[in-house]
């Protein structure tokens, strides 16, 4: 058992922040918080002046998958535009330093997701930093299926005369994709469990089944206009989504705001282009999340080193955002988008113990940087 | 005439104090307290933070856009024809709209320096200018401030998959010797051969000892280009440094100058281990150091503050970030005389921060001013939509 005493604790719950207060872990588990805990035998941590706050969570990631160490690149699948059958957990490297370098910045889960090559790429799990086991650490699989709009695709497969080399074949795509889905669930449906029946299994249909089930978002790398043609095929289709990297929002609050999209924002920290990345506005997410869009940060890691995460939130508060709900960007929310909020996101009796502690206000004092990092209760990293 | 009333103006030199600025003709004319000037339009700088503009001292600024969609876009500083390309002068490349575009006083930077990319041995020379204007050639602060070299993998890459000469480090260093030496030796006037621009470019820079800015991504390649170059004798400036720590004592034996690269990228797998603490203590014994927002070819206007906090947040110091923000990166530029810094004389490239952003995510730009010019004020519009 692990006792962390007399800290700030910011536990974007109902309780708010709890000055002078303590944390108690048992099994891996915020067992109590309040004043003036103690427990016999438990070892002691002192956060006096320290901020102790919920293990950060990056909605949309590929670390351990894009490996700069060993030229890995397990996670664009790029052999046909739809791969929707593919496991992003498959590509994931346990051991890649990149998750050494999350928990040095306090980012103790991310979701992990193909990358962006393909128009349907597969399916993106939510991954802690450390652990014993690449199972033990995995919070959520699948908790979205990847797909990808614009340039990305365009890129891959213009070049070598395939669909798609425009917006005209990406659309089409996303509509073929799922009006195979529908006819195969209708095709389950009909065949009433009867295996003589049943259409011949299908990973990657069934994959968009639990879409249009809505047991898990169709998590879409998506800027500018491309939101709204995304927005309408989802209607179409009745599933839901989650708008990632999100260039241009400031242009679509009503219909964002409307469509019950989350929106995971970033990465800033590249020249204004032409085209489909040139519109940066971070501070977008003032007015979504004034309007109830749950929004969340991404790096894109390793696009951006982890820290960023909170120089971009930093970028908000910049812009005027409130720090309070600032915060809840890089916790509570992205944690509810990847449906993990009974686990993570937020320091309550019950949940992972999950923590940073901060020695300055994250996202205010630029000078803030994580001094411990625990996973699970377990101190994963400590500043020397 | 301006004045910029009851702001704490920090300098940029390690002073910080209540002033008032007084500004003709674009300069900085008076820096005082309480100064009375009956006549000057005043800006209310009361509550506000004054600090010299950001310079970015090596940068594709001007070159980006407009652009395409995809990736890529104009490169036009990357003249990867030829791997020595010394002849060569980024004036003819830099595009004041494309630069406008990239919004940069809404970061704070009034100058940039820009340069030929990193693909090439000697990449052509360099140039600094200010950040607004249509016309390039007006926008100019100073020209020739630099040639440009690379000795990194981005040279290999480029050259050895068209089989050609330099695909090793031993063929980039012969390669870079041999241009200087060739250089180096006077030449008799023939009339009936055609000058050759490009060994005349070095000579030149030989001759004037113009600064050669050489692109390097590890310790090991900025000790190899000390010992490749130590007969020439040049000023040399690094540029990206990933990697360095306080054991590079070679940079304070010679004429050096370092620019450290975009650490805030990840997909860089030099940028983890640099030691800002060692830079620091390097600092304190004389070596000038500044930032810069890509330094590989790719990074945003945010970056450069990003890249400054991440050394703030390791040595603390916000004085003497801020002066590798601005005065540091003047000198590296050789425009120390013009900018950099706030005092009488300089131009007046100024900028009025809510709250100090080297400390408090809350500093936000509320005014940056262009020699004189107010360029940018908070609320006007930032984004790029082409």
């Amino acid at each position: 058992m692990l006792l962390i005493k007399n800290g700030t604790i910011v536990t974007m719950g109902e309780a708010g922040i709890l000055e002078n207060s303590d944390l108690l872990i048992d099994d891996g588990k915020i067992k109590a918080i309040g004043s003036g805990l103690s427990e016999e035998g438990a070892e002691i941590l002192d956060a006096k002046g320290l901020i102790v706050f919920p293990g950060l969570v990056d909605a949309h990631s590929h670390i351990g998958g894009f490996d700069l160490d060993t030229n890995a690149d397990d996670l664009n699948e790029l052999s046909q535009p739809v791969t929707a059958e593919m496991d992003a957990w498959y590509g994931i490297d346990p051991a890649s330093k990149a998750f050494e370098y999350a928990c040095r910045d306090g980012i103790t889960t991310s979701c992990i997701a193909p990358g962006s090559g393909n128009v349907i790429c597969g399916t993106a799990c939510v991954i802690k930093s450390a652990g014993t086991s690449l199972e033990s650490r995995t919070v959520q699989r699948p908790a979205a299926l990847k797909a990808a709009m614009g340039v990305n695709p365009k890129g891959v497969y213009g070049p070598r005369n395939a669909t798609p080399m425009s917006r005209l074949g990406v659309a089409q795509i996303f509509l073929d994709y799922f009006h195979q889905v529908q006819d195969y669930q209708k095709k389950k449906a009909a065949a009433q469990d009867d295996p003589e029946k049943m259409p011949p299994y299908d990973q990657g249909l069934e994959n968009g089944l639990l879409v249009l089930e809505k047991k898990i978002p169709l998590k879409v790398h998506c800027y500018q206009h491309d939101m709204m043609s995304m927005l309408r095929i989802a209607k179409q289709f009745d599933f839901r989504v989650t708008l990632d990297h999100a260039l241009g929002a400031s242009d679509f609050y009503d219909e964002i705001a409307e469509s019950g999209a989350a929106v995971i924002y970033g990465p800033l920290g590249a020249p204004l282009f032409g085209g489909e990345g040139c519109k940066i506005d971070i501070d977008s997410l003032i007015e979504l999340d004034r309007r109830g869009v749950l929004c969340a940060i991404m790096t894109d890691g390793p696009v951006l080193i982890p820290s960023m995460i909170l120089t971009q939130a930093g970028e908000v508060v910049r812009a005027g955002g409130d720090p309070h709900r600032v915060w809840r960007m890089l916790t509570i929310n992205p944690a509810t988008i990847l449906g993990c909020q009974d686990r993570i996101g937020s320091l309550e009796v019950g949940k992972d113990a999950d923590i940073v502690l901060f020695d300055g206000w994250p996202a205010v004092d630029t000078a803030a940087k994580a001094v411990m990092t625990l996973i699970d209760g377990q101190i994963v990293f400590t500043k020397k | 005439m301006i004045c910029i009333k009851n702001g704490k103006v920090h300098d940029g030199k390690g002073k910080v104090a209540i002033m008032d600025i007084l500004i003709q003709d674009g300069k900085i004319t008076r820096l005082k307290s309480d100064l009375d000037v009956a006549e000057a339009e005043i800006i209310d700088a009361s509550g506000l933070e004054v600090f010299p503009g950001f310079i970015d001292p090596v940068s594709d600024w001007g070159i980006l856009g407009p652009g395409r969609e995809i990736r890529g876009n104009a490169n036009d500083n990357d003249e990867k024809s030829d791997q020595c390309t010394p002849e060569m002068d980024v004036i003819w490349a830099v595009n004041g709209r494309a630069m406008e575009r990239q919004q940069l006083a809404a970061w704070g930077i009034t100058a940039v320096g820009v340069a030929p990319s990193n693909n090439n041995v000697f990449g052509g020379k360099m140039a600094a200018y200010q950040i607004v204007g249509k016309n390039p050639m007006k926008m100019i602060l100073k020209e020739k401030i630099g040639m440009k070299a690379s000795v990194t993998e981005e040279v290999t890459k480029t050259y050895g998959s068209r089989n050609l000469a330099p695909m090793t480090k031993m063929g980039v260093f012969s390669m870079m010797r041999n241009k200087l030496r060739e250089a180096a030796e006077e030449k008799t006037e023939n009339k009936d051969v055609a000058p050759d621009f490009k060994r005349e470019a070095l000579h030149e820079m030989l001759q004037t000892k113009m600064p050669l800015f050489v692109s390097c991504n590890t310790p090991t390649e900025i000790r190899k280009t000390l010992h490749a170059l130590k007969e020439f004798d040049l000023p040399l400036v690094f540029i990206n440094g990933f990697g360095v720590d306080g054991s590079l004592t070679e940079l304070l034996e010679h004429k050096t100058a370092l620019v450290l690269g975009n650490h805030t990228e990840g997909m860089n797998r030099f940028n983890r281990t640099t030691d800002y603490k060692g830079i620091y203590a390097l600092m304190q014994q004389g070596l000038t150091v500044s930032f810069c927002a890509s330094g590989r070819g790719f990074g945003g206007r945010e970056d450069l503050l990003w890249n400054a906090l991440e050394m703030y947040k390791v040595i603390g110091q916000e004085e003497t970030i801020l002066s590798m923000l601005t005065l540091q990166a003047a000198r590296i530029l050789g425009i120390e005389e013009m900018t950099g810094s706030i005092e009488e004389g300089k131009r007046a490239d100024l900028v009025l921060w809510s709250a100090n952003p080297i400390t408090s995510y809350h500093g936000a730009v509320v005014r940056t001013l262009v020699a004189g010019e107010t360029v940018y004020k908070k609320g006007d519009a930032m984004r790029c939509f082409l």
